[in-house]
Protein backbone atom coordinates (compact mmCIF):
# COMPACT_ATOMS: atom_id res chain seq x y z
CA UNK A 1 0.00 0.00 0.00
CA UNK A 2 1.65 3.40 -1.30
CA UNK A 3 1.67 5.71 1.24
CA UNK A 4 3.29 9.06 0.54
CA UNK A 5 4.06 11.57 3.59
CA UNK A 6 4.59 15.17 3.26
CA UNK A 7 4.14 18.53 5.36
CA UNK A 8 1.95 21.11 4.25
CA UNK A 9 2.07 23.76 6.54
CA UNK A 10 1.70 22.37 10.37
CA UNK A 11 -0.05 19.58 9.07
CA UNK A 12 1.07 16.26 7.90
CA UNK A 13 -0.73 14.98 4.75
CA UNK A 14 -0.24 11.41 4.02
CA UNK A 15 -1.57 11.00 0.53
CA UNK A 16 -2.65 7.00 -0.51
CA UNK A 17 -1.37 5.97 -3.69
CA UNK A 18 -3.92 3.61 -4.86
CA UNK A 19 -7.03 3.40 -6.16
CA UNK A 20 -8.57 1.01 -3.75
CA UNK A 21 -8.35 0.91 -0.17
CA UNK A 22 -10.26 -2.61 0.12
CA UNK A 23 -10.31 -6.12 1.97
CA UNK A 24 -7.15 -7.56 0.76
CA UNK A 25 -5.59 -3.69 1.03
CA UNK A 26 -6.50 -3.60 4.96
CA UNK A 27 -4.15 -4.76 6.97
CA UNK A 28 -1.24 -3.41 4.60
CA UNK A 29 -2.87 -0.06 5.09
CA UNK A 30 -3.46 -0.40 8.47
CA UNK A 31 0.42 -1.20 8.96
CA UNK A 32 1.91 1.54 7.02
CA UNK A 33 -0.54 4.32 8.78
CA UNK A 34 0.71 3.00 11.94
CA UNK A 35 4.74 3.55 10.45
CA UNK A 36 3.88 6.91 9.33
CA UNK A 37 1.93 8.02 12.17
CA UNK A 38 3.38 6.92 15.00
CA UNK A 39 5.78 9.51 15.40
CA UNK A 40 4.94 12.87 14.17
CA UNK A 41 2.31 15.49 13.95
CA UNK A 42 -0.35 16.00 15.79
CA UNK A 43 -3.02 16.81 12.83
CA UNK A 44 -2.43 14.43 10.04
CA UNK A 45 -4.65 14.72 6.91
CA UNK A 46 -5.25 11.70 5.09
CA UNK A 47 -5.53 12.94 1.19
CA UNK A 48 -8.17 9.92 -0.15
CA UNK A 49 -7.71 11.74 -4.24
CA UNK A 50 -6.42 8.74 -5.96
CA UNK A 51 -8.90 6.60 -4.13
CA UNK A 52 -11.67 5.91 -5.89
CA UNK A 53 -13.28 3.21 -3.64
CA UNK A 54 -13.33 1.78 -0.33
CA UNK A 55 -15.21 -1.14 1.13
CA UNK A 56 -16.16 -1.71 5.03
CA UNK A 57 -12.89 -3.19 5.57
CA UNK A 58 -11.17 -0.25 4.29
CA UNK A 59 -13.68 2.29 6.26
CA UNK A 60 -12.85 -0.17 9.30
CA UNK A 61 -8.66 0.17 8.87
CA UNK A 62 -9.20 4.02 8.52
CA UNK A 63 -10.83 4.13 11.88
CA UNK A 64 -8.39 2.09 12.94
CA UNK A 65 -6.05 4.69 11.76
CA UNK A 66 -8.10 7.23 13.74
CA UNK A 67 -7.71 5.31 17.31
CA UNK A 68 -4.24 4.83 16.80
CA UNK A 69 -3.52 8.61 16.48
CA UNK A 70 -4.54 8.78 20.25
CA UNK A 71 -6.28 11.39 22.23
CA UNK A 72 -4.99 15.10 21.63
CA UNK A 73 -4.16 13.91 17.88
CA UNK A 74 -6.30 14.71 14.90
CA UNK A 75 -6.81 12.61 11.52
CA UNK A 76 -8.59 14.47 9.13
CA UNK A 77 -9.66 13.14 5.81
CA UNK A 78 -9.50 15.47 2.53
CA UNK A 79 -10.18 14.90 -0.96
CA UNK A 80 -13.24 12.25 -0.99
CA UNK A 81 -14.17 10.94 -4.34
CA UNK A 82 -17.87 10.11 -4.76
CA UNK A 83 -17.93 6.09 -3.76
CA UNK A 84 -15.76 6.96 -0.84
CA UNK A 85 -17.78 9.94 0.32
CA UNK A 86 -20.66 7.50 -0.37
CA UNK A 87 -19.45 4.74 2.05
CA UNK A 88 -18.94 7.34 4.90
CA UNK A 89 -22.21 8.67 4.60
CA UNK A 90 -24.44 5.84 4.56
CA UNK A 91 -22.55 4.39 8.18
CA UNK A 92 -22.93 8.23 9.28
CA UNK A 93 -18.78 7.84 9.78
CA UNK A 94 -18.12 10.87 8.20
CA UNK A 95 -19.10 12.46 11.38
CA UNK A 96 -16.22 11.13 12.92
CA UNK A 97 -13.54 13.09 10.92
CA UNK A 98 -13.32 16.63 9.85
CA UNK A 99 -13.33 16.40 5.74
CA UNK A 100 -11.53 18.60 3.25
CA UNK A 101 -13.03 19.38 -0.02
CA UNK A 102 -9.38 19.62 -1.26
CA UNK A 103 -5.90 20.01 0.45
CA UNK A 104 -6.00 23.91 -0.77
CA UNK A 105 -8.48 24.05 2.20
CA UNK A 106 -5.91 23.64 4.97
CA UNK A 107 -3.60 26.65 3.90
CA UNK A 108 -2.94 28.40 6.72
CA UNK A 109 -3.95 31.98 6.72
CA UNK A 110 -1.53 34.32 5.69
CA UNK A 111 -1.12 37.31 7.94
CA UNK A 112 -2.31 40.48 6.29
CA UNK B 1 -38.46 -32.46 -11.72
CA UNK B 2 -40.62 -28.76 -11.51
CA UNK B 3 -36.98 -27.20 -10.26
CA UNK B 4 -35.30 -28.70 -12.34
CA UNK B 5 -37.09 -27.05 -15.08
CA UNK B 6 -37.44 -23.84 -13.42
CA UNK B 7 -33.65 -23.69 -13.26
CA UNK B 8 -33.43 -24.39 -17.09
CA UNK B 9 -35.75 -22.23 -17.58
CA UNK B 10 -34.06 -19.61 -15.76
CA UNK B 11 -30.46 -20.59 -17.33
CA UNK B 12 -32.05 -20.09 -20.78
CA UNK B 13 -33.32 -16.45 -20.08
CA UNK B 14 -30.19 -15.44 -18.59
CA UNK B 15 -28.45 -17.03 -22.24
CA UNK B 16 -31.08 -14.98 -23.88
CA UNK B 17 -30.62 -11.22 -22.30
CA UNK B 18 -26.83 -12.32 -22.60
CA UNK B 19 -27.26 -11.79 -25.93
CA UNK B 20 -28.68 -8.20 -25.89
CA UNK B 21 -26.46 -7.04 -23.22
CA UNK B 22 -28.48 -6.95 -20.80
CA UNK B 23 -27.09 -9.76 -18.55
CA UNK B 24 -23.62 -11.44 -17.93
CA UNK B 25 -22.78 -14.34 -15.72
CA UNK B 26 -19.06 -14.06 -13.92
CA UNK B 27 -17.51 -16.83 -12.34
CA UNK B 28 -14.72 -16.31 -10.11
CA UNK B 29 -12.12 -17.96 -7.56
CA UNK B 30 -13.10 -16.37 -4.37
CA UNK B 31 -9.53 -14.67 -3.50
CA UNK B 32 -8.53 -10.72 -2.73
CA UNK B 33 -7.13 -9.79 -6.38
CA UNK B 34 -9.77 -11.93 -8.36
CA UNK B 35 -12.23 -10.27 -6.48
CA UNK B 36 -10.97 -6.81 -7.29
CA UNK B 37 -10.22 -7.85 -11.16
CA UNK B 38 -13.95 -9.13 -11.72
CA UNK B 39 -15.36 -5.57 -9.61
CA UNK B 40 -13.43 -3.43 -11.99
CA UNK B 41 -14.95 -6.24 -14.91
CA UNK B 42 -18.60 -6.05 -13.77
CA UNK B 43 -18.20 -2.13 -13.12
CA UNK B 44 -17.42 -1.82 -16.80
CA UNK B 45 -20.47 -4.03 -17.58
CA UNK B 46 -22.62 -1.94 -15.95
CA UNK B 47 -21.67 1.09 -16.99
CA UNK B 48 -21.42 -0.48 -20.90
CA UNK B 49 -24.87 -1.31 -20.51
CA UNK B 50 -25.86 2.35 -19.78
CA UNK B 51 -26.17 2.92 -15.93
CA UNK B 52 -24.82 6.03 -14.67
CA UNK B 53 -21.89 6.46 -12.25
CA UNK B 54 -24.32 6.94 -8.86
CA UNK B 55 -26.04 3.34 -9.48
CA UNK B 56 -22.10 1.71 -10.88
CA UNK B 57 -21.01 3.55 -7.43
CA UNK B 58 -23.87 1.99 -5.93
CA UNK B 59 -23.58 -1.45 -6.99
CA UNK B 60 -20.10 -1.87 -6.71
CA UNK B 61 -20.68 -1.63 -3.21
CA UNK B 62 -22.69 -3.98 -2.80
CA UNK B 63 -21.13 -6.71 -4.62
CA UNK B 64 -17.65 -5.70 -3.20
CA UNK B 65 -19.50 -6.80 0.14
CA UNK B 66 -21.47 -9.89 -0.93
CA UNK B 67 -18.44 -10.96 -2.73
CA UNK B 68 -15.96 -10.50 0.29
CA UNK B 69 -18.59 -12.06 2.53
CA UNK B 70 -18.44 -15.13 0.64
CA UNK B 71 -14.88 -15.60 0.41
CA UNK B 72 -14.37 -14.87 3.95
CA UNK B 73 -17.29 -16.39 5.88
CA UNK B 74 -18.27 -19.13 3.13
CA UNK B 75 -15.22 -20.29 2.28
CA UNK B 76 -12.71 -19.23 5.21
CA UNK B 77 -10.65 -16.89 3.12
CA UNK B 78 -9.26 -20.56 1.69
CA UNK B 79 -8.86 -18.78 -1.77
CA UNK B 80 -10.14 -21.32 -4.08
CA UNK B 81 -13.64 -21.67 -3.49
CA UNK B 82 -15.82 -20.96 -6.93
CA UNK B 83 -18.57 -18.09 -7.21
CA UNK B 84 -21.01 -17.54 -9.51
CA UNK B 85 -22.46 -14.30 -9.86
CA UNK B 86 -25.12 -13.15 -12.80
CA UNK B 87 -26.12 -9.34 -13.50
CA UNK B 88 -29.14 -8.64 -15.28
CA UNK B 89 -30.81 -5.14 -15.86
CA UNK B 90 -34.51 -5.23 -15.86
CA UNK B 91 -35.89 -2.40 -16.67
CA UNK B 92 -35.46 -0.12 -13.92
CA UNK B 93 -33.75 -2.71 -11.48
CA UNK B 94 -30.61 -4.98 -11.36
CA UNK B 95 -31.03 -8.20 -10.58
CA UNK B 96 -27.98 -10.14 -8.88
CA UNK B 97 -27.78 -13.60 -8.08
CA UNK B 98 -24.52 -15.01 -6.28
CA UNK B 99 -24.20 -18.52 -6.12
CA UNK B 100 -21.18 -20.21 -4.09
CA UNK B 101 -20.98 -23.70 -2.49
CA UNK B 102 -19.00 -22.73 0.61
CA UNK B 103 -20.85 -22.73 4.46
CA UNK B 104 -24.33 -22.03 5.04
CA UNK B 105 -25.41 -18.81 6.57
CA UNK B 106 -25.33 -19.32 10.24
CA UNK B 107 -29.27 -20.34 11.11
CA UNK B 108 -29.97 -20.32 7.51
CA UNK B 109 -30.51 -16.49 7.81
CA UNK B 110 -29.12 -12.88 7.01
CA UNK B 111 -26.95 -11.25 9.06
CA UNK B 112 -29.31 -8.50 10.19
CA UNK B 113 -27.08 -5.87 9.65
CA UNK B 114 -27.18 -3.19 12.60
CA UNK B 115 -24.98 -0.02 11.88
CA UNK B 116 -22.43 -0.03 14.59
CA UNK B 117 -24.15 2.65 16.87
CA UNK B 118 -22.28 5.95 17.40
CA UNK B 119 -22.43 7.85 20.77
CA UNK B 120 -23.35 10.96 18.81
CA UNK B 121 -21.79 12.76 21.34
CA UNK B 122 -17.80 14.49 20.90
CA UNK B 123 -16.50 13.49 23.91
CA UNK B 124 -17.41 9.95 23.01
CA UNK B 125 -13.77 7.57 23.46
CA UNK B 126 -12.12 7.15 19.86
CA UNK B 127 -11.47 3.73 21.92
CA UNK B 128 -15.22 2.61 21.33
CA UNK B 129 -15.43 3.77 17.58
CA UNK B 130 -16.58 0.41 15.38
CA UNK B 131 -14.11 -0.94 12.83
CA UNK B 132 -16.50 -3.37 11.39
CA UNK B 133 -19.70 -4.28 11.37
CA UNK B 134 -21.13 -2.26 8.37
CA UNK B 135 -20.61 -4.62 6.07
CA UNK B 136 -24.42 -6.08 5.86
CA UNK B 137 -25.89 -2.56 6.76
CA UNK B 138 -24.23 -1.15 3.52
CA UNK B 139 -25.66 -4.00 1.36
CA UNK B 140 -29.21 -3.98 3.38
CA UNK B 141 -29.47 -0.06 3.29
CA UNK B 142 -28.46 -0.49 -0.79
CA UNK B 143 -30.91 -3.13 -2.18
CA UNK B 144 -34.79 -3.62 -1.94
CA UNK B 145 -34.74 -7.18 -2.21
CA UNK B 146 -32.94 -9.33 -0.73
CA UNK B 147 -33.17 -13.50 -0.59
CA UNK B 148 -31.19 -16.35 0.53
CA UNK B 149 -32.07 -20.01 -0.49
CA UNK B 150 -29.72 -22.81 0.59
CA UNK B 151 -30.06 -25.56 -2.27
CA UNK B 152 -27.93 -28.73 -1.20
CA UNK B 153 -24.28 -27.45 -1.43
CA UNK B 154 -25.40 -23.84 -2.79
CA UNK B 155 -26.04 -20.89 -0.95
CA UNK B 156 -27.75 -18.42 -3.41
CA UNK B 157 -28.20 -15.15 -2.97
CA UNK B 158 -30.72 -13.20 -4.71
CA UNK B 159 -30.24 -9.22 -4.80
CA UNK B 160 -32.04 -5.91 -6.65
CA UNK B 161 -31.32 -2.56 -7.08
CA UNK B 162 -32.77 0.01 -8.56
CA UNK B 163 -31.18 1.37 -11.40
CA UNK B 164 -32.68 5.38 -11.14
CA UNK B 165 -31.29 7.14 -8.11
CA UNK B 166 -29.57 4.31 -6.79
CA UNK B 167 -28.28 5.64 -3.66
CA UNK B 168 -30.62 6.58 -0.73
CA UNK B 169 -30.55 10.13 0.56
CA UNK B 170 -27.85 10.34 2.41
CA UNK B 171 -26.78 12.58 5.03
CA UNK B 172 -24.55 16.00 4.61
CA UNK B 173 -21.07 15.67 4.04
CA UNK B 174 -20.32 17.95 6.27
CA UNK B 175 -17.21 19.32 4.66
CA UNK B 176 -14.65 21.69 7.12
Amino acid sequence: MDLCSTRHGPFHVITVDAPRIDAGHAIAFKDAMRSLTTDGGDHVVLDLGQVRFIDSSGLGAIVAALKHMGPGRRLDLACLTPDVAKVFQLTRMNSIFTIHQSLDDLAPRQAG
Amino acid sequence: MARRRATEAAQESLVAAESTGRARLFRLTAAPDIVRATLDDMRGFMSGAGLGDDTCGTAEIVLAEVLNNVAEHAYGMNGTGRIHVSIRLDGSALTIHVTDNGAAFHGLRLPFGQLPLLDGSAAASARDLPEGGFGWFLIRSLTTDLRYERRGQTNHLVLRLRTTRATPPLPPLDLA
